[in-house]
């Protein structure tokens, strides 16, 4: 078996630091962790570099088994970010969890190194464990708050439906193996080849296409992400929303871009109307929520459907726009949900009835919120307004009109219940007007999320050259 | 003036002027007026400059500055300035201008923060006017929508968070319609052409297939056409206009409204002409509803805003069934009623809001006689609805004038129903004039005090100067309308039919 060390440095990196926390954790007095998170942040840091330095040693290796090249390099860069961002949520949020351990740490850290594999596997196999790996990590963190019910509920509503979608991705991969011969990802790209489109394809398709639908929260398997995200500790709220479902992007674009991409034709079709209906859903439903996180949650099922209009562009246009939207996706997600912690800290509240007449109380959390959710909404100059451009772009190119006329729609109905939510932080007035105090450290990372969001959607040249470039690699 | 940007610089003055207001003290409220009044006068004056700068014997796009903004997609920061364009941008900064004098007397609280929404509006509608660039276009047009949301959301009157959130989802809403069709004219023409741009000037020159021109064009129609606004989509715009503070609503009248009918020129018209000759029967149609049912729920209504909102959207047909006609002369006479329009209706916003500040109604049945304790506003607002209901002299004359000439040459029957409209808007203007300034006084309005400080009569005599002078005097505009009118309509008409239809001038 071929091995080389120097791909996989950057995991090493991370496997080497989550084990560490684990062990300082043990050596520490009883008392605050907050050290901990410092620690996995700096180790973070280093792996980003270790990937940025080694980033040109792009191939397979372990067999095939995992790979390395543009699309990679990206999305662990982009899961190393969120890292950072959520250890950053969590050692703010240490305090409201009983019974805290450092053992929260290495667990993200973990959710990460199970993402950064994701991200390069090249056959169904590795796929698979990388997927259980990071879904076991996840659904410890979403119950971390024992004592709290819906905490539990959403961890075990999370443990069911994870359980069954992976038995449906496992069931599916069976059958592609049946029609192929093969679970690496090019070696079916060979084997369909001039193949004629069978039934026992088309199940295997379907089944898979279900399965991962669970990570990235559409439609059929979205049924769990409002009550988990609303019942797990913010932080990990945050993790599911951008790093979880990126890490579902990354699975989907590997497996319909390469190993399916030659049947493109027989599938945009199933593609499409998932994406369609993820869209009707999610943005619909989000509009009588009452708790920001559950909204955020609905908001984020309409996010995936975004995404799958990328997927059934099937097209570099469509695949850079998928990468460029998560990383938009990224900072507003990273902005909101800090914003979100330091609200309930100091209020103890999620409900966006709390969230009255906040311009007055904290100017930057309110900003923040702002720039957050109109980016999220993809209203311009933020990030988010070119990211859904380009998603649109790609589906007009095409052909798929009926489906860019759906993303519009909605994209005005995310306006709706996002302009509800900051009517009541700008327009309203305070019940009380006690100042929400941010401290200093808080406040710049704060205000250099929200000039990402702004740097995105003004200038997002750079960037966007960047995607395109690396997109090319998928097919 | 070669090479000094000068559209960046209309663009940047109050973007610059809003940056500004962010550092300054919440009470320092002489700081935070002197500082909006600087920006816009600077537009003011450098719109002015173009206006008078304008090659009118060249024609086309002036002024044009080009930097690359996403290379791979082919968007550029590209502006650039014809007659029409120049119109809209000298009618935007006197509007903005004497709405920051407005808002002076006006907004009691929250200073700073209406000020600097307002100035990033208006950069905003600067963009609109200025770009050549189809993204641009969008993003600058969403950069005026916004601010408009806290607008009408805090300063606003009655019904104003509902009115608010109406209207903001109505604007964005016609807004990705358009885009969609923008999208896929940039896909098609980039397959024609192997080179993908969104550069107008690129994509006017390729000719699509004739069945795509009449497909694409209506999402183009239909989103901009929301904004214009056309009958059935028009609810927005009257309920917001009633909530908006008295500087919103001038510019919300005045000039957003004016945005959709821009777009359908700038990017229907001049991208589609198959399509634009192939609809715009239809469209003429919808222009009469347009005329008849604002004009005639104008009538009805009570509410001095309300019912001046819905004469907007009836003036609107009338802009509407200038440009059906595809001729000169009603196409120019469409854009200098734009023009007119833009300034009347302003003024109209301004005297109510001046009116209710006091009073605190704004329905005609509660006045009498106000004439007896503010003289001045009712000799503004006399003047205004003169100019409304189309009395020679003033700058709505001369453009209803051009767009009944030119839609006698195009659709007659229209031309002589639309004429009618005229009486309504009459009956209901002088209708309002008698019932809230003339008769009887009425002793609870004994407390009303007229305009006479210079910060309170100004901006209402700029105005009223600027509709006297169009009025004799409408060649200032109508020549620099014409270089940029005259272009498009050979487009749309083909080149052969130049000869048959005399040039204006």
């Amino acid at each position: 078996m071929d091995v080389n060390i120097q791909m996989f440095l950057p995991e090493i990196v991370v496997a080497f630091l989550a084990f560490a926390i684990l062990a300082a954790d043990l050596l520490k007095p009883r008392g605050e962790r907050k050290s901990l998170a410092r620690l996995g942040i700096i180790g973070s840091l280093v792996a980003i570099n270790v990937l940025v330095l080694t980033a040109d040693i792009s191939g397979t290796t372990l067999s095939g088994l995992f790979i390395q090249d543009g699309v990679s390099v990206f999305f662990k860069i982009l899961f190393l970010l969120t890292g950072i961002f959520i250890l950053y949520m969590a050692q703010e949020y240490e305090e409201k969890i009983k019974n805290f351990k450092g053992e929260f740490y290495a667990l993200i850290l973990f959710a990460v190194l199970a993402m950064m594999f994701l991200a390069s596997s090249n056959d169904f196999i590795s796929l698979y464990v990388s997927l259980e790996f990071l879904a076991v990590t996840l659904y410890i963190l979403a119950c971390y708050t024992k004592e709290e019910s819906v905490s539990v509920e959403a961890g075990l509503k999370y443990l069911i439906t994870g359980a069954l979608a992976s038995g449906v991705l496992l069931y599916g991969i069976t059958y592609l193996y049946g029609a192929t011969g093969s679970t690496e990802f090019s070696q079916i790209k060979l084997a369909l080849n001039g193949k004629n489109f069978s039934g026992f394809l088309a199940i295997g398709l379907i089944l898979v296409v279900l399965g991962l639908s669970f990570k990235i929260a559409s439609i059929p398997f979205h049924v769990w992400a409002p009550d988990v995200y609303q019942g797990a500790p913010t932080p990990i709220t945050a993790l599911l929303a951008a790093g979880s479902k990126a890490a579902g992007f990354v699975m989907l674009m590997r497996v319909m871009f390469t190993a399916l991409g030659s049947i493109r034709p027989h599938w945009v079709l199933f593609i499409s109307v998932i994406s369609a209906l993820t869209l009707l859903f999610g943005n619909l439903a989000a509009m009588p929520q009452k708790n920001i996180k559950r909204m955020l949650a609905y908001a984020g099922i309409g996010s995936a459907g975004y995404l799958l209009m990328g997927i059934a562009a099937g097209n570099t246009l469509g695949s850079g726009a998928i990468m460029f939207y998560l990383l938009t996706y990224l900072f507003a997600i990273a902005g909101t949900f800090l914003a979100i912690v330091i609200f309930y800290n100091s209020e103890g509240s999620d409900s966006i009835d709390a969230y009255t007449g906040l311009s007055r109380r904290s100017p930057i959390l309110a900003a923040t919120l702002f720039i957050g959710l109109l980016s999220l909404a993809g209203v311009p100059p933020l990030g988010g307004f070119i990211a859904k451009l380009y998603l649109i772009a790609a589906v007009v190119k095409e052909g798929l009109i009926w489906l860019a006329v759906v993303g519009v729609l909605m994209a005005i109905a995310a306006m709706y219940y996002f302009l509800l939510v900051i009517k009541r932080i700008y327009l309203w007035q305070p019940k009380n007007d006690t100042p929400i105090k941010v401290s200093p450290i808080n406040k710049a990372l704060l205000y250099s999320i929200n000039i990402a969001t702004l740097v995105l959607g003004i200038y997002p040249g750079p960037f966007t050259d960047w995607v395109m470039a690396i997109a090319k690699v998928l097919f | 003036m070669e090479g000094f940007p000068i559209l960046s610089a209309i663009i940047l003055a109050p973007l610059l002027g809003c940056i500004a207001l962010i550092f300054v003290k919440e009470n320092a409220i002489g700081l935070i007026r002197g500082i909006a009044v600087t920006a816009t006068s600077i537009s003011l004056a450098l719109s002015l400059c173009l206006l008078f700068t304008y090659d009118k014997a060249k024609g086309g796009y002036q002024f044009v500055e080009k930097i690359d903004w996403v290379r791979s997609l082919g968007i550029s920061y590209h502006l650039g300035a014809d007659g029409i364009s120049v119109a809209m941008v000298v009618l935007t900064s006197f509007v903005i201008f004497t709405g920051v004098f407005v808002s002076w007397v006006g907004i009691k609280h929250r200073i700073k923060e209406h000020y600097i929404f307002l100035l990033l509006l208006v950069s905003g509608v600067f963009g609109v006017f200025t770009s050549l660039d189809l993204i641009f276009f969008y993003l600058f047009y969403e950069l005026a929508v916004i601010p408009m949301y806290p607008l009408i959301g805090i300063w606003g009157s009655a019904n104003r968070e509902y009115a608010t959130m109406k209207l903001t989802l109505y604007l964005s809403f016609g807004a990705v319609f358009a885009l969609i069709g923008i999208l896929s004219m940039y896909f098609t023409a980039g397959q024609i052409t192997g080179n993908y741009t969104f550069d107008m000037t690129q994509i006017a020159k390729i000719s699509f297939a004739k069945n795509y021109q009449i497909w694409v064009f209506l999402p183009l129609l239909f989103g901009f056409g929301v904004l214009v606004p056309l009958a059935p989509f028009h609810s927005w715009s009257p309920i917001g206009h009633a909530a908006a503070p008295s500087a919103v609503s001038m510019l919300h009248a005045g000039v957003l409204m004016k945005l959709g009918a821009y777009g359908i020129i700038r990017i229907a018209m001049g991208l589609l002409p198959e399509g634009a000759q192939f609809w715009m029967p239809v469209v003429a149609w919808l222009c009469l509803i347009n005329i008849f049912y604002g004009g005639m729920v104008a009538m009805h209504r009570k509410d001095m805003k309300f019912m001046i909102g819905y004469s907007s959207s009836s003036h609107m047909g009338y802009v509407l069934l200038g440009l059906t006609t595809l001729n000169y002369i009603g196409v120019n006479g469409a854009v200098l009623l734009m023009f007119a329009h833009g300034i009347m209706t302003a003024l109209a916003f301004a005297l109510v809001g001046f009116v209710y500040d006091q009073a605190h109604t704004r329905m005609t049945y509660d006045f009498s006689g106000l004439a007896h304790k503010m003289p001045f506003i009712a000799v503004s607002f006399a003047i205004m609805g003169f100019a409304s209901s189309g009395l020679p002299g003033l700058a709505n004359f001369v453009s209803e004038l051009m767009i009944f000439i030119g839609a006698f040459k195009t659709y007659p029957l229209h031309a002589v129903i639309a004429v009618f409209g005229i009486i309504i808007t009459a009956t209901y203007m002088l209708r309002a004039l008698r019932n809230v300034f003339f008769c009887e006084p009425m002793p609870e309005w004994e407390h009303l005090k007229d305009a006479t400080t210079f910060v309170q009569r100004f901006p209402y005599v700029v105005l009223i100067l600027v509709l006297l002078i169009v009025g004799f005097y409408p060649a200032i505009l109508v020549d620099v309308i014409n270089a940029g009118v005259v272009p498009l309509v050979d487009k749309i008409n083909g080149v052969s039919a130049v000869a048959s239809t005399a040039p204006l001038h």
